[in-house]
């Protein structure tokens, strides 16, 4: 921050990606409220650890609430691009402004900037560990503040799970403060007693060891071909399938020089070793949970393969004109890929409902609202009023209005009307007089 | 020998008279003098270099920053104890032997302070001694005891105990005695002298905001540096308390596996009476005849909680109330 407002060419560069950011949480706060988004929002305790998600619920009664997080995390995102200015810091100009604006321009960044997930979180923690790696790389200084970046790690496992995947990047980090941090037991304690809490809550936590098994189950029936074609097709997605091919390169690349240096290895060849260990942890995880969402934490192992490549290239005058091609061919990969600003059932339903309310003060904010079938935590987090689940023998005295996400016959009577124009059945009690 | 260095920044004026009063008062004692410069506008290296047979001058071109400046001075120096002092005639050179002295006889730093009996301060209006004192208080967070005068700049050091911190050494700002007495051991020997302070004689003080901003950018770094072990230690100590606890209260369910399909069946059962959704549901105590559920409804805002009790045998459920 000092950086940028010292050199105020750059403040105009900030307030464009500022415009960006809004821009892509418009987009995304058009659409609604995901369900993994409202368990975050809400707090709900599942899949992930509280940390993250309690942050984000401190503002649960601020009506603004989910706008304000969306600004904040594509503000994060797209702010990032200065963590990888600095690690293209031995690289040329004009290199260093292909690899900004590869992060910028990725189809993982571009989808997700906006959204209130912890995968994004996540990539970012992973782009600071890159980051700290590569300054202490540069600066051949050992690193200051072990204490710190074990803090940190701990304030990113417990926000997700899925920051364990970069524990080779930590590993290197803590073993790299050796001059503060003499103990070799001391130095395992900072990496692993963070993971080993992870664990005790987790045990703590029933319902996220349940959620757990669940999603094991969930895809079992799946070949090992089809989870591998959803495999790259994730990865594809994380680097707008060139980056994905260039970063892959430039990593494999630096892994080899490191094979072949056994004897005596630099630090780029440690380094080497712990971003392909992520990668590979990564792409397991990937090969698992095959979410398109998941793309994003590809994104930061990309630009640090990227940079090894680019280190090890020129630039010449042609240079500036294939950087644009190369950025522009991330934006063309957007376009393949499927995206709707469709307004979400959840949040359509709610409004319509709303709208009814309005027109009925003696009803309006009262009761509650029950749902038939299986429904996601973004009917909570939409709903002004509490919400339960439906059966045929739920006692309906207090019940404002009935969501049939399945369809309920039982309630077509006299005492109940079906709501016109949503696109689920949508049941409330007729009016008798007031 | 005294290795004694001056860092100077356009202090031409002040050079030969202070040099003459280093001369006088270390005499009968080795030393050589090494000027520092940090490229003077007014050409101090030069006269400096005019000066005698005695002094040494490093003239840093590019290079800024008095603490730096300092360090390499120390790093050029022959003697066995290193010191330095300010180049404008504020410091009394007449102290030089005593710090040099205590030193010699086992201190690993000497410090020429102002606020020790004996010491003063001439010139300094009640604001800044208000300042000086409310930095001294902050300094004693990152120093291993609490030294009267943390942020003076004129001190002599034990080579050896010099070169044994040295690559720990951040030397940014005008503190680096500062810098020094937080990487010195717990129980290191520092000697605090009485040093009069005397006003400048010409020039221009360079104390300003942007000074004071790094001196406490100095101290938060120091301190966190320090205590970055400790504020990991009480987090992990802290979680894993709370975590265990709750482990704790709810082991049946990992340790006997009957118990586990039984507490399952007791939240269906108490999710299908209350019309309760099984993500707000959480155990708040189990033993081998109860389960105690907690309900939140999640609701944005205005939250609610219920509670129910369950038999695990029976699947009786009674309110947490009546029980």
């Amino acid at each position: 921050m000092f950086f940028i407002l010292k050199h105020k060419r750059f403040v105009g560069i900030v307030l464009a990606l500022e415009v960006l950011a809004v821009v892509l949480a418009i987009l995304q706060w058009h659409v609604g409220v995901r369900t993994d988004e409202a368990k975050y929002l809400l707090n709900i305790p599942y899949p992930h650890p509280p940390f993250g998600r309690w942050i984000l619920h401190l503002l649960e009664a601020f009506p603004y609430q989910e706008i304000f997080w969306r600004i904040i995390f594509a503000t994060l995102l797209m702010q990032a691009v200065w963590l990888v200015w600095d690690i293209g810091h031995s690289l040329s100009r004009t290199h260093r402004i292909i690899l900004s604006g590869v992060w910028i321009l990725s189809a993982a960044v571009l989808l997700q900037a906006g959204t209130i997930m912890m995968a994004p979180l996540t990539a970012l923690h992973g782009l600071l560990f890159l980051l700290l790696l590569s300054r202490s790389r540069r600066l051949k200084s050992p690193v200051e503040y072990p204490g710190l970046i074990a803090l940190l790690w701990l304030a990113a496992l417990f926000s997700a799970y899925q920051a364990v995947l970069f524990v080779p990047l930590v590993w290197v980090l803590i073993r790299r403060s050796s001059r503060r941090l003499k103990s070799p037991v001391t130095q395992c304690a900072y990496v692993f007693v963070p993971i080993v809490l992870l664990g005790l809550y987790t045990l703590s936590n029933p319902l996220a060891l349940h959620s757990m098994f669940l999603q094991a189950g969930k895809d079992i029936a799946e070949t090992p071909m089809e989870r591998l074609l959803a495999t790259l097709r994730v990865w594809a997605i994380g680097g707008s399938i060139i980056t994905s091919v260039l970063g892959t390169a430039g990593m494999c690349m630096s892994l080899l020089r490191r094979i072949r240096r056994l004897q005596s290895p630099v630090n780029d060849d440690i380094d080497a070793i712990a971003i392909a260990g992520s990668f590979f942890l990564v792409a397991m995880f990937t090969f698992l949970a095959r979410h398109d969402y998941y793309a994003i934490l590809w994104t930061p192992l990309f630009i640090a393969g990227l940079a090894a490549l680019l280190q090890t290239r020129r630039a010449n005058e042609n240079g500036a004109i294939f950087g644009m091609l190369f950025l522009m061919f991330h934006l063309v990969f957007l376009l393949f890929l499927p995206f709707s600003l469709q307004e979400s059932p959840a949040r359509e339903t709610m409004r319509v409902i709303q709208e009814r309310q309005n027109g009925l003060p003696w009803r309006a904010g009262t009761g509650v609202i029950l749902i038939a079938g299986a429904f996601g935590h973004e009917w909570q987090y939409e709903s002004s009023l509490r919400v339960r689940r439906y059966s045929p023998d739920s006692d309906l005295s207090e019940v404002a209005t009935v969501i049939c996400l399945l369809s309920c016959p039982e309630l077509a009577s006299r005492a109940w009307q079906r709501l016109p124009n949503t696109s689920v059945e949508v049941w409330v009690q007729r009016l008798t007089g007031r | 020998m005294l290795s004694l260095i001056l860092p100077t920044y356009n202090e031409a004026s002040n050079l030969p008279e202070l040099i003459d009063e280093i001369e006088e008062a270390m005499y009968g004692v080795p030393f050589e003098v090494i000027v520092v410069d940090d490229d003077s506008l007014d050409r101090t290296w030069e006269t400096a270099e005019s000066i005698g047979n005695f002094v040494r001058v490093i003239r840093r071109v590019g290079r800024r920053g008095l603490s730096s400046a300092v360090v390499e001075g120390f790093q050029a120096a022959e003697g066995d104890v290193l010191a330095v002092m300010d180049s404008d005639g504020q410091h009394d050179p007449c102290v030089l032997p005593y710090l040099y002295g205590e030193v010699k006889r086992g201190a690993a730093v000497a410090i020429g302070s102002r606020y020790v009996p004996g010491g003063s301060v001439e010139g300094f209006a009640k604001p800044r001694h208000f300042m000086s004192r409310v930095a001294t208080i902050l300094a004693w967070l990152v120093t291993p005891m609490r030294v009267q005068d943390p942020m003076s700049g004129f001190f002599a050091i034990d080579r050896n105990v010099f070169q044994s911190c040295a690559s720990a050494l951040r030397p940014r700002g005008f503190k680096i005695l500062l810098e020094i007495l937080a990487h010195l051991p717990r129980y290191s020997h520092i000697v605090e002298v009485p040093l009069e302070f005397r006003k400048r004689r010409s020039g221009e003080s360079k104390l300003d905001a942007s000074v004071q901003r790094a001196y406490l950018f100095q101290v938060s770094r120091l301190f966190f540096q320090k205590r970055q072990g400790f504020l990991f230690g009480l987090s992990v100590l802290v979680i894993a308390v709370v975590l265990l606890f709750k482990i704790w209260t709810i082991r049946l369910l990992y340790l006997d596996h009957s118990t586990q399909s039984r507490v399952s069946t007791a939240v269906i059962v108490a999710s299908d009476e209350h019309e309760w959704l099984l993500s707000g549901i959480s155990i708040t105590s189990l033993t081998n005849e109860y389960v105690t559920l907690q309900y939140r409804s999640y609701q944005r805002g205005k939250d609610s909680h219920e509670c129910a009790i369950v038999h695990l045998l029976t699947l009786e459920i009674i309110p947490c109330s009546s029980s």
